[in-house]
């Protein structure tokens, strides 16, 4: 049997955070997606010798890796905090459980189940 | 010294009969039937098979595809077994997979192992393959250390219609493979690899059929082998079929963890196909995207993608009951 190997890419944003990365054992790649790896195994890595299909984001979705046009590599805690404090704000939260416990008073006075 | 035939002497078949009586070295005896015994017991002896899911004509088949025409040179078939080249056939029938090869091309089925060359340095190890017909080939060789192409043991039959291998490539690692020249047709009811320089897949009848050795193997043991490797979810693309359950984080995104049946081997990369829907209550969501998001021992929690979504709100992952799909953890070598 010939040699074999998969090719793995990764995914890119505009101020090169990287967003995806997967082998073509599973899809091919778009135009702007990079090659890392032109001897790879079935599965993603993103280093040579790393982890198979590394988590790329954290909790909150801010990308951990960055491609600095030759490799990747981790992105500091800076960049990854500055992300974060620029995350969209949460919607205020809904008064729900005193509108809840306000309409549950009413409805058992009214003797009604369900609110 | 004891009377009889010395079994240090041996050969000497033409002298025995069953009233035979045969001598150890250190004096001891037995009856030429009782060796005989003896002998049927060790065709039977069986080794562990370092393969997963080597009964053909019952396999594992998480993903359900009973025939597969490959369109690229690898493609994953039935569980852990990848059949190697673009235009080979693999169908599953009730005496094993049957193999055909394109007109101008060798085809296989192999199995790559999670042991490196590192791994198994120095071991002897034989591989087999017993084919529909009830014929049987094996090979026996030595696993180095390398990182370039080696074939360790390989044999062929019937004019290189029939060949197994035990090897090594880059990017494959060590497999074991079951190959057929270019046009041929085949069918393997079973592969082995095993520790040692002996098969011990199949013996042979009075007839000089081969007949396994083993029993059918215990398919709920091998199911959770083969899963370790990979999980097909909605295997067989029930209605309302629940997949796993979380919350959403934003509006976008919900993380959904979905237990497996064991630990799988690595964070798999996860594809998926149909429609699933995010539900709460009698709301249901279109996904837009599944994501490998973490892997515990327990099970695989997904990003999913979607819109409006309710931040904090609890959402099941189902298939309901249109598009109705698979999704797939794949942790395959």
């Amino acid at each position: 049997m010939e040699y074999f190997y998969n090719r793995h890419y990764i995914t890119v944003d505009e101020i090169g955070r990287i967003t995806d990365g997967f082998s073509d054992a599973f899809r091919e790649p778009y135009d702007n997606d990079i090659l890392i790896n032109d001897k790879g195994g079935y599965q993603f890595r993103l280093f040579p010798d790393g982890e198979e299909n590394p988590v790329l984001f954290d909790m909150d979705a801010i990308p951990l890796y960055k491609w600095d046009g030759k490799e990747a590599i981790k992105r500091s805690e800076e960049e990854i905090e500055e992300d974060r404090a620029n995350l969209p704000k949460p919607e205020p939260a809904m008064a729900t459980e005193e509108v809840t416990a306000d309409d549950m008073a009413t409805a058992i006075l009214q003797g009604v189940n369900e609110v | 010294m004891a009377d009889g035939v010395y079994i240090s002497q041996l050969p000497r078949a033409a002298e025995l009969t069953d009233d035979t009586l045969l001598v150890t070295d250190d004096g001891s005896t037995m009856s030429s039937a009782k060796l005989g015994d003896i002998e049927d017991r060790f065709k039977r002896w069986s080794n562990e098979n370092l393969l997963d899911n080597w009964y053909f004509a019952d396999p594992i088949n998480q993903r359900g595809e009973t025939s597969l025409s490959a369109t690229i040179n690898y493609t994953y078939f039935i569980d852990r077994w990848i059949l190697y080249m673009a235009g080979a056939v693999g169908s599953l029938g009730n005496n094993g997979i049957k193999l055909t090869a394109p007109s101008s091309a060798y085809a296989s089925l192999f199995q790559r192992l999670e042991k490196t060359t590192v791994d198994l340095k120095g071991k002897t190890l034989t591989v087999s393959a017993l084919f529909g017909d009830n014929q049987l080939l094996s090979a026996t060789g030595i696993i180095t250390e390398t990182t370039s192409n080696v074939t360790f043991a390989s044999a062929s039959a019937l004019s290189n219609t029939r060949t197994v291998r035990l090897a090594y490539t880059p990017g494959n690692g060590i497999y074991a493979e079951f190959g057929i020249g270019e046009g041929n047709t085949e069918i393997i009811k079973a592969m082995k690899l095993e520790l040692g320089d002996k098969q011990t897949i199949a013996h042979q009848d009075e007839n000089g059929n081969w007949i396994l050795n083993d029993p059918p193997p215990n398919k709920a043991l091998e199911l959770a082998k083969c899963q370790r490797y990979q999980l097909v979810l909605n295997s067989n693309r029930y209605t309302w079929n629940t997949i796993g359950s979380g919350d959403a984080f934003t509006t976008g995104r919900a993380f959904i963890f979905v237990p497996t049946p064991v630990s799988m081997r690595a964070n798999p990369t996860v594809t998926y196909d149909g429609a699933p829907s995010l539900r709460a209550g009698n709301t249901y969501i279109s996904v837009t995207s599944l994501k490998f998001y973490r892997l515990s021992n327990n099970g695989v929690a997904l990003d999913v993608g979607s819109s409006e979504l309710e931040g904090g709100k609890v959402y099941t992952l189902i298939y309901k009951d249109i598009n109705l799909g698979q999704i797939i953890f794949d942790a395959n070598l």
